[in-house]
């Protein structure tokens, strides 16, 4: 199933793609998460995601710039409305305000192109969901490298705002500070790097790079900075893996994967560590994991046996292809010798075709030959006609070779060709004769003509 | 110097083509013989509109000389494959590249081109291959695209492509009619349209021509004229050359799944004409297709459409067999 690569030239700019989305979307997790609001990234992912099918729907590729700045102003007009709606005493928690609003974005993404009737709709949702990360070019590297520079130079240069409002938000308020302000600024920076990322690396993808380094980060560090350059580290190996695995499967999803795969080993880990009694702790993780792996060994055991009895059967590698029929001599022979013929044809090499005649000895050949030459204004390709009109053995050459003498003659002379008789014969031989004096090739028009 | 002299004369290497359908390889496999080493980028089991180009695929093409698609807009995603490939001797355009449907005449031309038609092929219906008359001018273009990039082998192709041109002529005709009348004549008949009567009005030793019938259009003869419903629009080609009639589609649009509507008036329609046999592809919804037939009494068979898209279809002929097959059986023969 996973295939590895032979060499590793395709890995170069996808990984530089990732690394740079790492650096940023690993701090605005780390805020993120500070925050306690984890799903609105995954929201305003999905709602760029809308607002690139929309500009899909109207007719605009999916990584042009029209895209982007739908997907770019949908992405804001949401950061407003999560902004705008923090800060008052709710009724209803926030969360399940953005839990819904992701999934109406999914949803009117999926009405959008069926109602649009959009054949390919279903791989554009998969597309924008998976991202098409493996496929990155050189400048799409460097206009994110680009984005996010500035973004990050922001966020540098407003770190003691974005640290209040997210880490210290009742200090904040109390010290005057606008915070609705500095919120809306966060959020829509964040809008930002999910937009130009969602086209690059998909909702999935996006969502693990801002939670998921920051979450392992945070099971081992406390400080901000420690938490950051741990994400960091993390991020940038497991892209680097993740990689290397996605020769021919997406990458999208296999980083997802495996960034969830380490999750749950740190998180084991944290779990045995962190125990009283890490003895015990380590036994009751093994004793889950073997009841895990007995559970998935007993369903494989029953795929297979499905597998045995008739069932459905499922044959995904290709059966190994049986080689190529082999000639016999006498298939080659007759073939090259029509081969021949075409090739001195084409050439209008009629001597050469002259020259063939009384080698030849398949009927087929010799056909191909006196239809050759009658059509280059040679009357012994038209002699050759009528010698098969007698000779010929199958009644395929002597219909062919009638096709040809029939409008020089004015009619068929009460030749049958599939079943000829003599009399019929003799008179087309005794036409020849008389005949063979007064036909003339007309070249401009390319056929014989009685003349005169 | 002395040890260069010893070195014994290597045989050339093969020539690498890589095609996108697997009939296409089978075909570039039997007209190259053992100069050729093919191979198809989709399986018999998949899509061919929709595949995923991945690392894996750009490295297979990187080292092709002939890369030969169908065209008519039916692998869009090849371009996507050969940019990432790097390879520029098969860019469409330079000599590696081929587009197996050229000169082929097509069907279905749409006269109105706009998305919500459904699946777009502006040039006309890109499944050439169900059509052995038409597979007959892939090969010939194979060949010439082989004989484009090995010049050297050229006649060795040739030979080659008339054998594959008598053994397809044999299989649709049937060995008699073929030994009587050369495979030519016939196909040239059948294009245009003039063979049926031909073989109508002609006899031979008493008995009418069309009783020498044999092959696939005698084993067809029972087909003729019966109704069927299709899942995708892709059977054109194949219900004209052996005069099935399509009735319909399961699709509403191809490549859009039908609404409740569009599945009720086709159980409708199929009541009325009494319509028994619904056809879909293998990665097509069988589920789907059951829902619609469930009203109307039909069988749904699921029929391959490419070399490996069923355990017996190994090879083109073998594909054109199981697919006559499954017609058959679901009407009885």
């Amino acid at each position: 199933m996973i295939e590895l690569p032979p060499d590793l030239g395709y890995l170069w700019l996808p990984l530089a793609a990732c690394l740079i989305l790492t650096g940023i979307h690993c701090y605005l997790g780390i805020h993120v998460i500070a925050r306690q609001v984890i799903f609105v990234d995954l929201a305003l992912a999905q709602i760029a995601a809308l607002g690139a099918t929309v500009a899909l729907l109207a007719g605009h590729p999916l990584s042009g710039r029209a895209a982007y700045f739908t997907a770019l102003g949908f992405a804001c007009a949401g950061a407003a409305v999560l902004a705008a709606t923090r800060v008052r005493r709710e009724r209803v928690p926030q969360e399940a305000l953005i839990g819904i609003v992701y999934a109406v974005a999914s949803a009117a993404a999926i009405v959008a192109v069926s109602a649009a009737k959009d054949p390919h709709g279903a791989e554009h949702i998969k597309d924008l969901l998976a991202g098409n990360i493996i496929l990155v070019d050189g400048p799409q590297v460097a206009k994110t490298l680009g984005i996010y520079s500035l973004i990050g130079l922001f966020h540098a240069l407003a770190f003691r705002q974005m640290y209040a409002i997210s880490f210290e938000p009742e200090r904040a308020f109390c010290s005057g500070m606008r915070v609705r302000l500095w919120d809306f600024l966060f959020y829509v920076s964040f809008a930002f790097v999910i937009t130009s990322s969602v086209q690059l690396a998909g909702v999935l993808l996006v969502f693990a790079y801002l939670i998921v380094p920051a979450v392992i980060a945070s099971l081992f560090f406390d400080t901000l900075r420690a938490r950051l350059f741990a994400g960091w580290l993390v991020g940038g190996a497991t892209s680097f893996v993740g990689l290397l695995l996605s020769y021919n499967l997406p990458a999208g999803p296999v980083l997802v994967c495996l960034f969830g795969v380490l999750l749950v080993l740190c998180g084991l880990y944290r779990f045995v560590s962190g125990a009283r009694r890490p003895g015990v702790a380590l036994l009751q993780v093994l004793l889950v994991a073997g009841l895990c792996a007995g559970a998935i060994w007993l369903l494989v055991l029953a795929a297979r046996w499905e597998h045995e009895h008739p069932g459905h059967h499922h044959h995904d590698e290709p059966h190994e292809s049986e080689p190529p029929r082999k000639l016999e001599r006498r298939q080659v022979e007759r073939f090259s010798a029509e081969v021949e013929v075409e090739r001195l044809a084409a050439k209008g090499d009629t001597a050469g075709l002259e020259a063939l005649w009384p080698r030849a000895q398949r009927e087929p050949v010799r056909l191909k030959i006196a239809l050759a030459l009658a059509a280059r204004g040679r009357t012994f390709g038209l002699e050759q006609l009528v010698w098969l009109l007698r000779h010929a053995k199958t009644p395929g050459a002597r219909l062919q070779a009638l096709g040809v003498l029939q409008p020089l003659a004015g009619g068929d002379l009460g030749y049958d060709p599939l079943e000829p008789d003599g009399a019929a014969t003799a008179r087309w031989e005794s036409w020849w004769q008389a005949s063979r004096g007064k036909v003339r090739w007309n070249a401009a028009r390319g056929r014989f003509q009685l003349g005169g | 110097m002395i040890l260069l002299a010893l070195l014994p004369v290597t045989a050339a290497a093969k020539v690498e083509v890589v095609t996108t359908l697997p009939h296409l390889a089978y075909i570039a496999r039997e007209i190259g013989g053992d100069k050729v080493d093919a191979s198809a980028l989709a399986t018999g089991r998949l899509d061919p509109h929709y595949i995923t180009p991945t690392p894996a695929l750009m490295t297979r093409v990187r080292n092709a000389r002939l890369f030969v698609e169908i065209g008519l807009q039916l692998e869009l995603w090849t371009e996507r494959v050969i940019d990432g490939s790097n390879n520029l001797r098969i860019r469409p355009g330079a000599s590696g590249h081929l587009y197996a449907s050229s000169g082929v005449l097509p069907l279905e031309i749409p006269a109105l081109l706009s998305r919500s038609e459904g699946d777009l092929h502006p040039s006309g219906n890109p499944h050439i291959w169900l059509d052995p008359l038409r597979a007959r001018r892939i090969a010939a273009n194979i060949a010439a695209g082989l004989q484009r990039v090995d010049p050297d082998n050229a006649k060795h192709y040739a030979v080659r492509l008339k054998a594959f041109e008598q053994r397809l002529d044999q299989a649709l005709f049937g060995k008699e009619l073929v030994a009587l009348f050369g495979g030519d004549l016939l196909r040239s008949m059948a294009e245009q349209g003039k063979l049926t009567g031909f073989l109508e009005r002609k006899k031979l030793g008493g008995k009418p021509l069309a009783d020498r019938l044999g092959g696939w259009l005698k084993k067809a003869r029972p087909l003729r004229g019966k109704p069927v419903v299709y899942y995708h629009k892709s059977w054109i080609y194949f219900t004209s050359r052996f005069g099935l009639q399509i009735a319909g589609y399961i699709e509403e649009k191809p490549g859009i799944p039908p609404s409740a509507r569009h599945r009720a008036d086709l159980v409708r329609q199929m009541q009325r004409a009494g319509i028994k046999l619904v056809v879909v592809e293998s990665f097509n919804s069988e589920k789907t297709a059951q829902q619609v037939v469930e009203g109307s009494g039909a069988a749904v068979v699921a029929i391959p459409i490419d070399v490996g898209g069923s355990e017996s279809a190994t090879d083109y002929f073998k594909l054109i067999d199981a697919i006559l097959d499954g017609h058959l059986k679901a009407f009885g023969h």
